[in-house]
């Protein structure tokens, strides 16, 4: 999977210096955005079929929106193969789905959920081989992570007061997963250093 | 109609690079090396 991606990220380049659209000091940057943006892509299309074909689409936009709203400040979990990460996001994505089968009592999901902001206020931002963070950076996280555990705190008592608990249990487990791969993450961390 | 093309292109990738220069790891998939200068890029796209 590395080198087809490698390959089509290349030709992707090589069209792009070819025709003046980039600075030719800009590649290496350019590499590293047109790699993400392909692989995002990949993964969005994958899960939205995942959705579909569990006919959970409404139950996946709330449960990864929550999701990858904290990822993008908390960092986390990755496999250390392209094809290791898509089969493991697929896999995760499809039992959060399998999750909304679950009743949970809206005390239940709200312990779980104060306990997942916890945990993630302590070990956030998780630094990863491939995405080092210098100081600013990990405060800049801290600082915009607290923010949303408010914002989100909001959104879920006001969601509670509307007495809808269907909602809360899909929060609970957008939030579950992004806490599952912090703590994974950061064991993964541990183990490098 | 290939010079838009390529156009959108950039603009696309533009934003993915930012975007994740402003995420501490791409909420996705496999995280490709970052390089520094992404960073930069960044700061000189405000």
């Amino acid at each position: 999977m590395k080198n087809v991606s490698e390959i089509l990220v290349n030709r992707i380049l090589e069209k792009l210096i070819e025709n003046d659209s980039i600075d030719v000091e800009d590649v290496e940057v350019y590499k590293f955005g047109v790699e993400t943006t392909l692989l995002k892509a990949l993964h969005y299309t994958s899960y939205l079929v995942i959705a579909l074909c569990t006919n959970k689409f409404f139950e996946f936009a709330i449960i990864f929106t929550v999701f990858y709203i904290f990822r993008r400040n908390t960092g986390g979990f990755h496999a250390k193969t392209r094809i290791g990460c898509y089969l493991f996001s697929c896999a995760v994505i499809f039992l959060s789905l399998l999750a909304t089968e679950i009743n949970f009592s809206w005390q239940g999901a709200a312990v779980i959920s104060i306990l997942d902001i916890i945990i993630l206020l302590i070990l956030s931002p998780v630094k990863n081989s491939n995405r080092n963070l210098d100081t600013e950076e990990i405060e800049y996280f801290r600082h915009r992570l607290r923010i949303l555990s408010v914002i989100f705190s909001v959104v879920y008592i006001v969601t509670l007061g509307l007495r809808a608990e269907y909602f809360i249990a899909l929060y609970t487990i957008g939030l579950t997963i992004d806490t599952l791969l912090t703590i994974l993450g950061k064991s993964q961390t541990i183990k490098q250093s | 109609m290939k010079k838009r093309l390529l156009q959108l292109v950039i603009k696309v990738v533009d934003k993915s690079i930012q975007k994740e220069a402003d995420s501490a790891c791409l909420g996705v998939g496999y995280q490709p090396p970052m390089p520094e200068a992404a960073k930069k890029f960044k700061r000189k796209k405000k």
